[in-house]
This record gives structure tokens, sequence and C-alpha cells, in this order.
């Protein structure tokens, strides 16, 4: 299965690749939103987790640029508390969960399990 | 004139100008290249150090408790990278974005190796700083990794005069402490913010009261610093100390405005069969704004016993209080609709066009 990751907090997206890589996962990872909207044109991952503040794009361009494209990747969106409105926004716009910062690493790979089962 | 500055610029001169200016250029773009090169070091150091702690940092707190152990040796590989400064902020830095984002064992292991890594010695040279913004770090920093043993270096900036050091000493104490730790109340000379008031509930939600605020809370009604009188007053509503009415009702007295507000916003959520009663006995004394704000409450926990005092202000010259009586008549009274519609066609236009408006709130409702 083939995630793109997008996170800027660079020691956060080295985390997460590792425990991904670990559940066997393919990664591909971006710090910024531009370079994850260029991998979009090329790519076509199963699953994409974005963070939704990022520098040049944000994550809810990158939710967009999915669903411009009528790609099948499920979408799972990082925020931060208080940034309930950015989830109301991406959830209208397609994004298919969401996991609020600070999180359990666990609990993400079960969101990420439960969405790709239904692929 | 022209003949003497022809004599000095000779071929000569010319030559040796030319030599001079180039040297210069030649050492101007030599002292250019060194700056970049140098710049080009650091960057490509702090690069490979970001890179090496980070694969580090992330295969320990990923990895699983059982080989704990194993991972010592990321720990000392982590150590011995740490002999320079900034190489020691830096990984600080890192572990506090990884524990900021991440929760569960993820967190204890980075406490875990923040502890192991022995960095409490940086962030306590931070705290002991005279720079308020390093000062500020070492705080947070030692709240962060969840250093209990080291509360009475933050009790120490409780106080402080500069307001961000007492503000982030204070939630600290909270952070590591909960509701334990607001004692810090007792003795407060500076005021709290509204901003740090709010941070300092946003903290406690994360900690069960234990009877805590029940031990103390009478003192902090009582206090001279009147912002920790109206936090005790928030407490007192948000976690419903139904049993402190009487020292609320104390505080409506106050010679502070804003306390007498804050009382009243309390006593709404924490009332009994007396409270609008006694709201009803400060009412004359009170200013504008608080006089409308106890209409609002009588509004909501009114009951017969304000009928009189309600009719009374219907016929009150300012139309502000008319519109707020007749409001608490039609909620508290079945009557008070009737009542209005009445006065409206006995009495001039404005009982009228209260009484419509007031109708139609109650259909939008």
């Amino acid at each position: 299965m083939k995630i793109l990751l997008v996170e800027d907090e660079s020691i956060m997206l080295k985390t997460v690749e590792l425990k991904l890589q670990r559940e066997g996962f393919e990664v591909i990872c971006c710090d910024n939103g531009k370079d994850a909207l260029e991998i979009l044109d090329k790519l076509e991952p199963d699953l994409v987790i974005t963070d939704l503040m990022l520098p040049y794009s944000s994550g809810i361009e990158i939710i967009v640029k999915v669903k411009q494209k009528k790609l099948q990747a499920k979408i799972i969106v990082l925020t931060s508390l208080g940034q309930e409105h950015h989830v109301e926004e991406a959830f209208n716009l397609g994004a298919d969960d969401y996991v609020t910062k600070p999180f359990n690493l666990n609990e993400l790979v079960f969101r990420m399990n439960r969405l790709l089962k239904f692929k | 004139m022209q003949y003497v500055f022809l004599k000095i610029i000779t071929p000569a001169t010319i030559n040796t100008a030319t030599i001079i200016l180039l040297s210069l250029l030649l050492i101007l773009l030599l002292f250019a290249f060194l700056i970049l090169n140098n710049s080009k070091q650091i960057f490509i150091r702090k690069k490979k150090l970001s890179t090496l702690t980070e694969n580090l940092i992330a295969g320990i707190v990923i990895g699983t408790w059982d080989n704990w152990e194993e991972d010592n040796s990321s720990i000392i590989r982590l150590k011995k990278i740490l002999h320079k400064k900034d190489a020691r902020n830096y990984v600080i830095n890192q572990l506090e974005a990884t524990i900021n984002n991440l929760s569960g064992a993820a967190k204890q292991k980075v406490q875990l190796l923040y502890n192991q890594l022995n960095l409490k010695q940086d962030s306590l040279k931070k705290i002991h700083s005279r720079k308020w913004n390093i000062k500020t770090k070492g705080i947070i920093e030692l709240y962060t990794f969840g250093q209990t043993d080291m509360i009475h270096e933050l009790y120490k900036n409780v106080d402080s005069h500069n307001e961000i050091i007492r503000m982030e000493a204070q939630i600290g104490i909270i952070n590591l402490l909960g509701f334990k730790g607001l004692n810090f109340l007792d003795s407060l000379t500076y005021p709290l913010t509204e901003w740090q008031q709010l941070k300092i509930l946003e903290q406690l939600a994360a900690h069960t009261e234990d009877g805590q605020l029940s031990d103390n809370l009478s003192k902090w009604l009582l206090s001279a610093n009147d912002s920790v009188v109206l936090i005790a007053l928030r407490f007192a509503e948000i976690f419903q100390k139904l049993h402190f009415h009487n020292e609320v009702l104390h505080c409506l007295t106050h010679t502070n405005a804003r306390i007498r507000s804050q009382a009243i916003e309390t006593l709404l959520h924490i009332a009994n069969e007396t409270t609008a009663n006694e709201l009803v006995n400060i009412y004359n004394e009170e200013i504008f704004s608080i006089k409308i704000q106890i209409l609002k409450a009588i509004s909501a926990i009114g009951n017969k016993d304000q009928f009189d005092f309600l009719l009374t202000q219907l016929s009150n010259e300012n139309d502000m209080i008319k519109l707020y009586a007749a409001r608490a008549l039609t909620h508290c009274f079945k009557t008070g609709l009737t009542i209005l519609e009445e006065k409206g066609k006995a009495l001039n236009t404005v009982y009228e066009k209260i009484y419509l408006h007031i109708k139609k709130e109650m259909l939008l409702n």
C-alpha cells in the first residue's frame, strides 16, 4: 500500500514515516504542500495523510487536488486543537477521517487500516 | 589647475591605482567566499546533525518497550553528538516538537529520552538566565518533559514581574500538578490577565478535580487580588460548586464592577430558590449594565417573588430596562405576554413595540 505523508515538522515526518514503514506501508514523504501537489500529478497513492497547515500550499489544496483528479486515495487529515473549522471544511471537501495532535501513532495506524479495508 | 591634475594622473599612478583596486576587489571576493563557505559548512553540519538525530529519535520513539535496552545503542550515539550546546538545544527542540504532537507510549519515551540524555541540566541553565525569553524557554521545557521534581524552580517564577515568565510558570505548575498546583493563587500579587485565566482553565481540563477546589475556594473568593477573585468565581461556575452559593453572593457587594458582574454569571449556574431575590436586593444600587444583567438573570432563574419588581421595572423610564423587564416577565410568567399586550393597548406605542418584538422572539424560538 502506497501512502503519501505530508507534514512540515521534520521530526514528525520522520517518526510517522518510520512507524508506517515498520507496519509494512510504502511511504512517500513531503514537507510542504507544493511538492505534495506535484507528487499527486505523477503518482496515485492509496492513502494521503496530510497536515492542514503547510508551507506553500495547504492541506485543503491537497484534498481538492485528490478529488479533482478523481483519485481513489483515502484521506486522513492531521489537525491541531482549535482547528475544528478547518476539519469541517476538509470533510466537506472529501476527507475521510482526521486525527488531532497530539495523537497516538497506533491510533493512526488503526484508522489507516480501517479506511484501507474499505478501499 | 588642469595642469596640476594632469601631472598627478600619469600612467604610473593609473597602474598603481588599478593594482590597488584589483587587490581590494580580490580581498573582498576572498572574504565573501570565506563567509559563504563557512555558512555552507554550518548548513551541512546542521543538516547532518538533523538527519542523524531525527533518525535516532524517531527510531527510539517508535521502538517497543521490549527493546528499550537495545535502543540504548542509539542513546549512546545521541549522547556522543550532544557535546556541543547547539546540538543539545537542537535535540531538545526536536523532542519538544515530538512530545507536542504525539501521545501515548511515544510521549513517555520522549520524556525518558530527555532524562537519559541529561538535558534537564540545559533547561535548568536556561531557567536561571537573566534573559526573559531564555528563562521562559527553560520553564516550558521543564513542564513539557514532565520534570515534576523541578516544580520548585517553577514556583520561584510564579509571581515574576515579567508577565510571560509568570504566565508560563503558572501554566507549568498546573500542567504538572493539576488542581493541586493552583495554590500559587494564595500569594499572587500581579493580576491574572483574561488570557491567562483562559489558559489556566484550559490546562485544568486535562486533570480531575478531587476536592482541591473546595478546600481553597473560600480563601480565593476573599483575595485582595481582584483577578484571583474573578478566576475563583469562574471555578465555582464551571465546576458547579453549589455549596459556595453564599460566598459568591458576598461578591455581589464587591467594589469592583467586573467581579460583581462575574458573580451574577456564576450565580446563574449555581442558583437556588433565593438567588433571584438576592439579585433584586442589590438592583437599585447597581450601575446600568449590571441592572440589565440582573434582569437577564431573573429571566432565567426568576420565580413568582419577582413579579412586582418586574412590573415596576416595566414602568421604568429607560426603554432598555423596559424591554429586559418585559422579556423576564414573559419568560417567568404565563400571564406575562397578556400583561404586555394590555399595557401596549392602554399606554403609548413603546409598550406595543416591545410586545410585538417579544411575541416575534417567542415565535422564532
